[in-house]
């Protein structure tokens, strides 16, 4: 037995080196950047980390990424200025692209058709409704010098809030994602069932409390709640509605939503009919993926573009 | 718990430490403790279920003492053996084959003009390893009937016997004489044998999750779709599924038969590379081996077998391989899969080849194989994956449209992994194994004789290496013959 747990033991540790480095070598792993919490409780990355964030097994996906100095993934420093026209675009993971190079964003393909513009890419992942106006609302004066926001929201997931909070993030392993290997094996999913094994035997150590069980909330309901959070949020922090719009999904954006936008004046970018007429998401998104993939950036910037420039004329006609 | 989740890799190093470090002064402990994890084992499927492996556990070993008891009278016998054998086909029927039965006399009704309402089909599961464990019961009886074994007098090691966990679920069906005497026996731990079945486990590991759950994603896709693609996808499907199913049950028995070697346990062999036949014969001495040798020794054989008339002979080639179809599954289609491979058997066994290549393997004296075997074994392979469109199909229809649009259909079109993976790295993937297993395919029982110690490691690092790079997360990983 003991030539049997020492010879396991040598070839496991041996192997789990070598497995390391053929991960290193082959650059499976995702660089993830770090995160760090700014002066005003905004989760960014830490300024000027350079690296690839690699999705899916064998490379599926792979993008080289760039924080500028205010922490976001952009190819440009955010420095708005009075004279030139700056246009933010601020949402989740799709806007913060790390499913693209940083050189062929969104922003920069908006530079691209429409010279003279710049465009500042605050896309930070898990972002919803509430992060994206709290950060405009406590970046007063940096927001003031830009000309156009666009945010980005999916109805269903970024409006469950109507006040912001700070939303620390923890991932596990900490430590030991200092090994690619780790880092590897927990994003393709290797680690999910020890996560399970390890919430189900938390689950059983747990004292067992008297279930209390709250009725599924209807569509209708959340619906509502979710309009109605949008008012407080807009009511809280503020909406210029004349240098505002938001970009949306009208397939999966309730119309009552939509119609609550227009009476309140803010313009609306829907993608959804651009997106059908192109073929539908199977030609748009990652097909491993829920984001756009460089055909649907490709298509969701031309619509911004096109947005831009009839508000511009509107701008100048008046 | 399937064998390769994460309570099986907890289960397992337990279960050995106890056997063999805790409860390893006598046999009666260590089967009593395997006898334990077995049923706690398949309890986690559905503990319900164990019921039904304790009757059939308790009607056959009274059927055994009984049969052995009136070997003087003939006819009491005879009543014993059929009270196993009815009892086993019974359990067997009623939860597989039940609503089936049901369903096929009001089609035939339907057929005849008279509109019947099914109202006799039932919400049965089926419990998983009933196919297997009621086989090897019922052997034991008719191997205690025929006196090629004496019947057991020690209840605890026959429970073990129908229940020990490697294989209960899905085989190798083993027969009394092989495992029971084992599990009677005294054993002792064996370094070499140890590793022989960790090496088996992580060969298994890799035809799993490797070759069938890497490829399965491509053939879901394509049988679900199969009325919107071409003839060559189709053509792709079909092949890939050959792979999968192979893989997914050659794996599973690997890893039966090695964690059966941890517990000083020698299972027989179920795959001996069915790939690599030279014909339909061949194949079926290679493929699923525990159950075509079942049905050899309790139906063909008392049949008649090959020593009566042609006519006789090609009949009972007719009988085992529909009743073998009709054992994998209650459907018309796995009737005809039996079928098929019974049309493409009979000509073997008329020109007197189906015994040609019993006790050798291609390329027996040389690396390569000759033109003529290569093209042999291509031609099998090609029949065998034909065949699978039955094995397959979701019902004997979409077996035929399938089959229809291979000929009306007959052109090239591109295929797109549904998640977007590249064919390339499958491809690849693909022709590596079989070229491995050509290697080894003198020796299904060591995957990995090397005798250089590095070479050994880089072997197992290569072969976790690549479990990494097709592991996919979003794919439901259970063995396919479960639902056997």
């Amino acid at each position: 037995m003991i030539k049997l747990v020492k010879n396991l033991v040598v070839y496991s540790v041996l192997i789990l080196i070598a497995l390391e480095v053929l991960v290193r070598v082959f650059h499976l792993y995702n660089d993830m950047p770090e995160r760090y919490v700014d002066s005003k409780n905004i989760n960014k990355w830490i300024p000027g980390q350079t690296g690839y964030a690699v999705y899916g097994n064998r490379v599926q996906n792979m993008a080289e990424y760039h924080i500028n100095e205010s922490g976001y993934n952009s190819y440009r420093e955010f420095k708005p200025t009075e004279e030139k026209f700056e246009l933010a675009l601020i949402g989740d993971s799709y806007i913060e692209g790390f499913h693209q190079n940083y050189y062929s964003s969104i922003g920069k393909r908006i530079e691209d058709e429409f010279p003279g513009i710049e465009v500042y890419e605050y896309g930070h992942s898990a972002n919803d409704m509430a992060d994206q106006l709290y950060l405009v609302y406590s970046n007063r004066e940096l927001f003031d010098k830009i000309d156009k926001i666009i945010f980005y929201i999916k109805f269903e997931n970024d409006l469950n809030r109507d006040e912001y909070r700070h939303i620390a993030h923890h991932p596990r392993f900490m430590m030991l994602r200092k090994s690619k290997l780790l880092e590897y094996a927990i994003n393709i999913g290797v680690m999910d069932p020890v996560k399970e094994l390890m919430g189900d035997i938390r689950e059983m150590a747990k004292p067992k409390e008297p279930r209390t069980e709250k009725a599924p909330l209807n569509d209708k309901v959340l619906e509502a709640n979710r309009i109605k959070n949008f008012d407080a949020l807009v009511e809280r922090y503020g909406f210029d509605v004349d240098k505002s719009a938001i970009l949306l999904d009208s397939r999966i954006t309730p119309t009552a939503f939509i119609e609550h936008l227009r009476d309140l004046d803010i313009d609306v970018i829907d993608f959804a009919s651009t997106f059908e007429e192109s073929g539908g998401s199977r030609r748009t998104t990652l097909i491993y993926d829920k984001h756009w993939n460089g055909f649907g950036r490709k298509l969701i910037s031309e619509l911004i573009s096109q947005y831009i420039q009839e508000d511009v004329q509107a701008m100048e006609s008046k | 718990m399937l064998f390769h989740s994460i309570e099986y890799f907890i289960f397992l190093p337990i279960m050995f430490v106890l056997y063999w470090f805790v409860f390893n002064k006598k046999v009666r402990v260590q089967n009593a403790l395997l006898l334990v994890g077995s049923y706690y084992f398949y309890g986690l499927w559905d503990w319900r279920f164990l019921s039904l492996i304790l009757l059939s556990t308790c009607s056959d070993y009274l059927a055994g003492i009984l049969i052995d008891k009136y070997r003087e009278n003939k006819k009491k016998q005879k009543i014993w053996l059929w009270f196993s054998v009815v009892l086993n086909i019974g359990l067997l029927g009623f939860f597989k084959y039940y609503n089936f039965f049901v369903d096929s006399f009001v089609d035939m009704f339907e057929m005849l003009g008279y509109t019947m309402e099914s109202t006799w089909t039932l919400r049965i599961i089926l419990p998983v390893g009933i196919s297997f464990y009621t086989f090897q019961t019922m052997s034991y009886s008719l191997d205690v009937y025929y006196e090629r074994i004496k019947p057991s007098r020690d209840f605890l090691s026959f429970a073990t016997f129908v229940a020990f966990f490697p294989q209960l679920v899905a085989g190798p069906i083993e027969r009394a004489s092989n495992l029971l005497h084992q599990i009677t026996s005294k054993r002792t731990y064996n370094y070499e044998q140890t590793v022989q079945g960790l090496k088996l486990i992580l060969w298994g590991l890799f035809k799993k999750l490797v070759i069938a759950d890497g490829i399965a994603p491509m053939v879901d896709d394509i049988f679900l779709n199969y009325e919107t693609h071409s003839a060559s996808t189709l053509i792709l499907g079909v092949t890939l599924f050959s792979f999968q199913v192979y893989g997914d049950f050659s794996g599973y028995s690997d890893i039966a038969i090695g964690t059966s070697k941890m517990f000083g346990m020698e299972l027989m062999s179920n795959f001996k590379f069915p790939n690599f036949s030279r014909n339909v014969a061949e194949y079926w001495q290679r493929w699923h081996i525990s159950l075509s040798t079942w049905f050899r020794h309790y139906v063909y054989i008392p049949l008649g077998g090959s020593r009566v008339s042609k006519l006789l002979s090609v009949r009972n080639i007719c009988i085992i391989f529909l009743v073998s179809g009709f054992w994998h599954g209650a459907n018309w289609t796995f009737i005809f899969w039996g079928g098929f491979h019974a049309l493409a058997y009979i000509p073997v066994f008329l020109m007197g080849r189906n015994t040609l290549y019993k006790d050798n393997v291609v390329g027996e004296n040389t690396f390569f194989p000759t033109l003529t075997e290569l093209g042999q074994v291509l031609l099998t392979f090609g029949i065998v994956t034909f065949s699978r469109i039955f094995f397959r199909s979701e019902s004997i229809t979409d077996s035929f449209q399938f089959i229809n649009r291979l000929f009306t259909e007959f052109h090239y079109e591109p295929y797109v992994h549904p998640n977007g993976y590249r064919l390339i790295d499958y491809f690849i993937l693909l022709a590596v194994f079989v070229l491995y297993e050509y290697r080894i395919r003198k020796d299904e029982r060591n995957p990995f004789k090397f005798k250089s110690k590095a070479v050994r490691f880089i072997a197992y690092t290569l072969v976790i290496f690549t479990m990494l790079l097709f592991y996919d997360s979003g794919f439901d990983r259970s063995f396919i013959y479960f639902q056997f």
